[in-house]
């Protein structure tokens, strides 16, 4: 196991290169000055921006869930709460009415939130009645997200061309469609939901004995499952309002990082919003250098996460 | 009257029918009774953790309901029947994350009585039934750990001998009479009567939701009590300060 200090300063060396990496990668062309100084302030700088936030997002709505539903295998895209607020999205681009269009920078994050929001109720409220059985919580959330795929597909067979790239966006991830305003929607309900689950890492230390203890010990459990479940759906929401659905980032992170420093939360949530952030801007960083194409964001995480599980899986952290 | 605990006519359905019972500090209390006689409930009840329908709780001179459970969680603390852990950490991290200080640092007499130094940094997963036990009782001691050591600290063990070989049996038992003695009050339930008698100082025998008899062990650990409420055959003998029971079913199976 590797020492507290030594992953944060690794993690944040990595964090800070990533984001140096991506903000430059525009200097070292031969374009006008002015040119590469709105390029980097119009499309550099909400990139960098757009993959720490769901990058962060994303890693520690992951960790969180886990400990919270008591469960390795949750993650908000296998739990459901990706695909609610997919879900969401999908049908506010393809049936949103022309003279809304302008607005839908705000729509879009308050729709993926509700949405977000909507899974999340669904799955605690089934969480609760199946109480105990933690593989019923990840199958009531394969199952909504296997009802919202459905839902998307059928939007799908309905949509016009053009609806059907955004559409594409939506399920595949991608870091290039933010802009200011959504930013500016999205970066604070990122940020104060993160800082819930930062200021609560102590008590979700508490978790893992279980209930009775944790209640024992002074955590109104209830309380700080429904709240914690409440800033998981704002994160996420905002995270898909930003980037789409990205996969595996919310489950690979926290288990990889839970192989590397342990279980402590009031070190690992911390790290897993770097490393988080710090993965998807070394995919932006990748997208960047191979300019021809726009690589989609889950097709990366997924083609990196899927050895990556397979190892943390052979090292024994999940039964 | 210096009872820290006081309960009276507590009612939970289907589990409790007007229980009263009394616990004073530095009382040593051992709750015995049949399978689902109601002890785990009437331990939770007591814990705050369940709230009963019926009935009324004291702790410390108030009402159970007047703590805020961080007020409760510095005095008192609760052993629960264990569950499986999804998550492989390591004994000392699930400690660290329950003892007041920063850096876990065991108490030697917690070390003594239930020797967990050398699986300290294995995977809890990978214990056995029993050493995760003896993992479980030095955690829910050191929640409170600095309140025991002023005498003024209340545990709540559901059953903390389960799965213990005999040594260590007997060493927690030592340990819970340690810490009475020194002002501590323990409320622990047993399934074993010969060990629990000689090691408590007052015994609760329950049944079917009912207090049988509360008081001290040679008084409730009588032959009438025990067949009466095991529905096995007893003999008790007194031997100086030792009270021997030698226990026989009258099961048949064919």
């Amino acid at each position: 196991m590797i020492k507290g200090k030594t992953a944060v300063v690794t993690a944040a060396t990595v964090f800070i290169c990533a984001l140096f990496g991506v903000l430059s990668a525009v200097g070292f062309t031969d374009t006008p000055y002015e040119l590469k100084l709105h390029i980097l302030y119009q499309l550099q700088l909400p990139l960098a921006l757009t993959a720490t936030l769901v990058g962060a997002a994303l890693s520690v709505s992951g960790a969180t869930l886990q400990v919270v539903l008591r469960n390795p295998l949750a993650d908000p895209g296998i739990v459901g709460i990706t695909s609610g607020a997919s879900l969401v999205a999908a049908v506010l681009l393809l049936a949103t009415p022309q003279w809304a269009e302008n607005y839908l920078h705000y729509i879009l994050p308050v729709g993926c939130f509700i949405g977000a929001l909507a899974t999340t109720f669904i799955i605690y409220k089934l969480a609760r009645r199946l109480l105990g059985s933690s593989t019923a919580v990840i199958l009531s959330g394969i199952a909504i997200s296997t009802l919202s795929g459905a839902a998307i597909a059928w939007l799908y067979l309905f949509s016009d061309a053009n609806s059907l790239r955004n559409l594409t966006f939506w399920l595949m991830g991608s870091l290039y469609q933010t802009t200011w305003p959504i930013l500016v929607v999205g970066a604070p309900l990122v940020i104060a939901a993160l800082a819930f689950q930062f200021s609560n890492a102590s008590k979700y230390n508490r978790l893992y004995a279980g209930d009775v203890a944790a209640t024992s010990s002074g955590v109104d459990v209830h309380k700080l499952t429904e709240r914690s479940l409440v800033a998981c759906a704002v994160a996420v929401g905002a995270a898909v309002s930003m980037a789409g659905s990205i996969a595996f980032v919310g489950l690979l992170v926290p288990h990889i990082l839970r192989l590397l420093i342990g279980h402590n939360n009031r070190l690992l949530l911390p790290l897993c919003a770097l490393v988080g952030a710090s993965l998807l801007l070394l995919v932006a960083l990748c997208s960047e250098l191979t300019r021809a194409i726009t690589l989609p964001v889950s097709m990366i995480t997924a083609t990196l996460g899927g050895p990556l599980l397979i190892w943390a899986l052979l090292k024994g952290q999940l039964r | 009257m210096n009872a820290v605990i006081q309960v009276s006519d507590l009612e939970i359905e289907k589990r409790l029918n007007g229980v009263s019972v009394n616990a004073q500090k530095g009382d040593c209390i051992h709750v015995i009774g049949p399978n689902g006689a109601g002890k785990s409930t009437l331990m939770t009840a007591i814990a705050g953790l369940v709230s009963p329908d019926n009935g009324r709780i004291t702790f410390k001179g108030k009402p159970l309901e007047y703590w805020s459970l961080a007020e409760l969680a510095s005095m008192r603390t609760v052993l629960a029947q264990q569950l499986e852990l999804s998550f492989a950490l390591s004994v000392s991290e699930y400690l660290s994350f329950y003892s007041i200080s920063e850096s876990l640092i065991i108490p030697s007499m917690l070390e003594t009585a239930l020797e967990i130094a050398t699986f300290l940094n294995k995977p809890i997963t990978q214990l056995s039934g029993g050493e995760r036990q003896r993992v479980e009782i030095c955690r829910a001691l050191l929640q409170i750990w600095p309140q025991l050591l002023k005498g003024e600290g209340i545990a709540i063990l559901d059953e903390p001998l389960q799965g213990l070989d005999i040594r260590h049996q007997y060493a927690v038992a030592t340990l819970v009479q340690t810490l009475c003695s020194k002002g501590n009050t323990v409320i622990m339930s047993s399934h074993d009567i010969g060990l629990s008698v000689n090691y408590c100082s007052q015994l609760w025998l329950i049944q079917q939701g009912n207090i049988v008899a509360s008081g001290s062990p040679s008084k409730v650990a009588t032959q009438f009590n025990l067949e009466k409420v095991f529905e096995c055959h007893f003999s008790v003998n007194q031997k100086n300060n030792f009270l021997e029971i030698q226990v026989c079913a009258p099961i048949t199976l064919e």
